[in-house]
């Protein structure tokens, strides 16, 4: 179902712009309209500009936390402590001394770091032994410590004449950790070639000295002292925060809360030094909007029916019982109906669950579907698991039909028995692979088809009618003509079939045949008469030509879209086989191999063809229903908040 | 369709998808520093895994590009790879542009004046997959040690009447027409040997339009940057056939280059792109490689055309890459930049 929603006008006088937005955030169930319609076609109408000065103090808030590691808790606030030019200069003094400090961190990081590697590479060529100071002070040759990124290390090749040596430590993250000796005399050139390579050079402090053994000690020493350095800087960066941290997290409250109130500016519309805020509210929501909104001064709520102002088009909030609602996301998946539209959703509940309940009938499976539904939507939060329920309430029923649990007939046949024993009844169930069940099961989900194509077309006709789309509801193929045209066939067909005397005369020709042909054929322009229009603007020639095609499209549409659910049966015995061969394979092993061959199977069997199942069905509505009678143009109901 | 067929086209398609799309390209247009687009494409799944390794302060503009490069140019290699038809020699047509690419770097270099490290302009991670010793190639130092280079390569014909030939004597744009010539025998033989009936006609077809595209570029740029005489012009055009030769003549004759640029797109009978829509020649031409590459990629069932229909995809997305991050480095505006690309 769609809910009766009403138009509201909120407006007041300027002064009280905050009081209105701070109410409205407040409010859940106001869908606000931009006011880019109003402005354009009331002359004087001004909309608020989308500018938001909390958005920037927000985000230093935002880089403090990250900085700290600290997250400020807060609950929106719905009053203000104190104004936001305060709260800037509180955040602009805290933020400017908690970045000089976070600077200060930086720095030593990167001097650790450049400290850590040189460390790194001390410890790749201590096995030298020789002395630093020798190794940096020689007088012919040029050492080079550094990275190069793996990716080029290929390029090497091609300068194996120049004369360089090249020394690879270890092989880590991306880069190579090496070293490379050069003369003097080429120490330019060579160096120009590894910068070409993107080498990334290590410098070794000038504190260092002696053996790579006591170079790596002062290095480590050096680590240790960024580290404690770091620490304190930390520890007092921390405090600072920490000392704040209930004023923070009261500015951030107020902050979110002003910034929903500055967003919500952009729905509002002035005029002269009136504001209006305009949207729409569910019917029974009225009463509710008056008590919220009466502390406004001066404020006049006018209200209207949804449809009053033809600039705006209602959004659609779909209500649904408890069975219905999950469908809703396979609904919105296709689109949302429209405001004046029929909701689908009972529609698609009721086929969705019986053709998949067709398809997939086992009791077994059926109630682990269930089970497994209903413990998802507890578990995730999300009411589409509640299909899964649904559809595994479908499948254990006509599992009872069927007589099958996890594909195994011998359970319900005791159930059978035993029910038929206490009342007397001659009840058996319907093997699917009978030979004497299989036609007639095919024949069943085609005549089950049908009647659900009935069923849509007849909704699109009561539908356009009432929208007073006469030409629609009347004359199309989904319409009062095409009504007339499919029932009367499928009548014929089926009195046909069970040797009943054909209904079809010259009489009944004209009328259910002929007539709804040539209603059909026509569509477009009577539907140009009935607004007025120029019947053929493309030539009667154009139009003939073009209209036997679309006709020709629209009676081999019947056709095919009844026969698209041949694959109901079809799934019914694709099903019943695949359970066959589960059982075969049991058949064909003992003991625990039986049960485990048995549960993996029906897992099997779950996930395959379940999926398989639960698309098709969706297929028969996507294009065999609801490309029959549902559009789907229309807008969600969205309250801002 | 065969199955390794259907196996091949299914892995271009994903791999295609992964390419950058339209909101993509708008983000990056976007940025003010490289360093933005490096960051952007470590996020995005295509690039992360030849760019996750690499710290953003290393990306420099040269770095970034040759990357991007090597990314796809691996792409194309895992297709090759995965390729065990009997046509698979067509498919390494994108190693042929590589060797064509480090020829001519090399010739440059021989011209030049100034002493510079030629490696660092050739793609030398594709030399496991060419046939040319890419190696002995980069080590040349005159034609002569080059067609030596070149010795048991289909290059050493081409190379071999020049070999006695001066660095200074040497004539770029005659190597560049003689090298475009042997890419498009290439092509040509590949698909008269691999392919027949409407598919060979399409591709053959195809690459016929793409010469066309290719002279007429040559003749524009003949005309307006070096002011080459007609006779000139004539010689270095890659031979097709009469029909497009005799067009090609009109074009020549045009006096005024910006007439031709006009000419070219009139004739094209492209009723939704106008002169103005292109800054240079080059773009339009991109903009009906990309028309080609997406007829192929979608439109048709035939594996080899949707390689190429990839191929030519995967080397648009280079050259829109390139073209974002010169423009970011010369601080060309958003406006500009988006009229440089094509997708």
């Amino acid at each position: 179902m769609i809910s009766k929603l009403k138009l509201i006008n909120l407006t007041t006088h300027v002064d009280h712009l905050d009081k209105l937005l701070n109410n409205f955030v407040t409010f859940s169930g106001f869908h606000p309209i931009k006011p880019q319609k109003i402005v354009a076609s009331v002359h004087g109408a001004l909309a608020y500009e989308n500018t938001n000065p909390c958005d920037p103090l927000l985000k230093e808030i935002e880089e403090i936390e990250t900085i700290t590691g600290i997250t400020f808790e807060c609950d929106k606030v719905s009053c203000m402590v104190s104004d936001i030019d305060n709260i800037q200069v509180f955040i602009d003094e805290s933020y400017k001394e908690i970045k000089e400090k976070y600077a200060k961190i930086k720095h030593l990081e990167q001097e650790k770091h450049q400290v850590s590697e040189a460390l790194f590479q001390v410890e790749n060529i201590e096995d030298l032994g020789i002395p630093f100071d020798d190794l940096f002070n020689t007088k012919y040759v040029a050492l080079r410590f550094g990275k190069l990124p793996v990716d080029v290390a290929d390029r090497l090749r091609f300068y194996q004449q120049k004369p360089f040596l090249f020394i690879p430590f270890v092989e880590r993250d991306g880069v190579i950790w090496s070293l490379y000796i050069t003369s003097k005399e080429y120490e330019r050139e060579v160096d120009n070639i590894f910068t070409s390579m993107f080498y990334e050079r290590i410098h070794i402090p000038d504190f260092v000295h002696g053996t790579p053994e006591k170079a790596r000690e002062d290095l480590k020493k050096q680590v240790d002292k960024y580290d404690e350095e770091i620490q304190i800087l930390s520890d007092e960066l921390t405090a600072f925060v920490k000392k704040s941290k209930s004023s923070f997290d009261e500015v951030k409250g107020e902050l979110e809360f002003l910034q929903d109130i500055y967003q919500s500016r952009q729905y509002v519309v002035r005029l002269g030094d009136r504001i209006t805020l305009t949207g729409f509210i569910e019917d029974n929501d009225e009463k509710a909007l008056d008590d919220h909104f009466k502390d406004i001064p001066l404020l006049e709520i006018q209200v209207q029916d949804a449809e009053s102002d033809k600039r705006f088009s209602p959004p659609t909030k779909l209500k649904n019982n408890w069975f219905t609602k999950p469908f809703e996301s396979f609904v919105k998946m296709y689109g949302v109906p429209s405001y004046h539209d029929v909701d689908p959703t009972t529609m698609m509940a009721i086929t969705y669950s019986l053709l998949f309940g067709i398809m997939f009938g086992d009791f077994g499976q059926g109630l682990v579907l269930t089970l497994l539904g209903f413990i998802m939507t507890k578990w995730k939060k999300n009411p589409s698991f509640g299909i899964v329920t649904r559809i595994g309430l479908a499948s254990t029923f006509f599992g009872l039909v069927y007589g099958e649990t996890f594909g195994m007939p011998a359970f319900l046949e005791g159930v059978y028995h035993q029910v038929n024993e206490w009342f007397g009844w001659h009840l058996h169930p319907i093997h699917p692979m009978d030979n004497s069940v299989t036609m007639n099961l095919l024949v069943t989900t085609v005549g089950l088809g049908s009647v659900i194509i009935l069923s849509v077309i007849t909704i699109n006709t009561i539908t356009k009618l009432r929208q007073k789309k006469y030409a629609d509801g009347l004359v199309s193929s989904n319409g009062l003509a095409g009504l007339l045209l499919y029932g009367f066939t499928l009548t014929t067909v089926l009195m046909t079939t069970i040797n009943m005397s054909s209904p079809m005369n010259p009489f009944t020709t004209i009328i259910f045949i002929i007539i709804p042909i040539g209603l059909i054929f026509m569509k477009e322009p009577i539907e140009r008469y009935l607004h007025k229009e120029a019947l053929f603007p493309d030539g009667v020639g154009g139009f003939l030509i073009e209209g036997i095609f679309e006709l020709f499209e629209v009676v081999l549409s019947y056709v095919t879209n009844t026969l698209s659910f041949l694959r109901v049966g079809g799934f019914v015995l694709s099903h019943a086989g695949m359970m066959l061969v589960v059982i075969t394979l049991m058949d064909m092993t003992t003991g625990t191999g039986s049960i485990l061959v048995a549960i993996l199977g029906n897992l099997f069997v779950m996930a395959l063809e379940g999926m398989i199942v639960g698309i098709q069905v969706l297929r028969l509505q996507f294009y065999e229903m609801f490309s029959r009678y549902f559009e789907g143009d229309g807008v969600m109901f969205e309250p801002r908040y | 369709m065969a199955f390794v067929d259907k196996a091949l086209v299914t892995k271009i398609k994903s791999m295609h998808a992964l390419h950058l799309d339209e909101d993509g390209y708008d983000v990056l247009m976007k940025k003010k520093a490289i360093k933005d687009v490096a960051l952007f494409l470590k996020d995005h799944k295509a690039y992360e895994p030849v760019l996750k390794n690499i710290p953003i302060s290393a990306l420099n503009r040269s770095r970034l590009e040759g990357l991007i490069k090597k990314h796809h140019f691996d792409e194309m290699i895992r297709l090759i790879k995965f390729i065990h038809l009997k046509d698979k020699s067509f498919y390494t047509i994108s190693i042929v542009t590589m060797e064509h690419e480090t020829l001519l770097a090399m010739l440059r270099r021989f011209i030049s004046t100034e002493e510079y490290d030629v490696i660092e302009q050739i793609p030398v991670y594709f030399d496991r997959y060419s046939k040319m010793d890419v190696l002995k190639v980069t080590q040349a130092k005159d034609l002569d040690s080059l067609t030596e280079a070149l010795k048991g390569s289909r290059y050493e014909k081409i190379f071999k009447p020049f070999r006695h030939v001066f660095n200074e004597d040497i004539r770029y744009y005659e190597f560049e027409a003689l090298l475009e010539n042997d890419f498009y025998r290439y092509a040509f033989n590949q698909i008269n040997a691999n392919y027949h009936g409407g598919f060979k006609a399409k591709l053959l077809k195809m690459y016929t339009s793409r010469i066309e595209m290719e002279n007429m570029i040559k003749v524009y740029r003949l005309k307006k940057f070096y002011g080459v005489e007609n006779e000139d012009i004539k010689a270095i055009l890659i031979p097709t056939d009469r029909a497009i030769e005799k067009k090609l003549d009109k074009i020549i004759a045009i006096e005024k280059p910006e007439d031709i640029f006009k000419e070219i797109i009139k004739n094209k009978q492209d009723a939704t792109v106008t002169h103005d829509d292109f800054i240079y020649l080059e773009y339009y031409r991109d903009y009906l490689k990309f028309k080609i590459a997406k007829e192929f990629l979608y439109f048709t069932n035939e594996t080899p055309a949707i390689f190429l229909g990839y191929m030519f995809i995967s080397e648009l997305e280079i050259a829109n890459l390139t073209h974002i991050i010169e423009g970011i480095r010369y601080q060309v505006p958003e406006n500009e930049i988006r009229q440089m690309l094509v997708y």
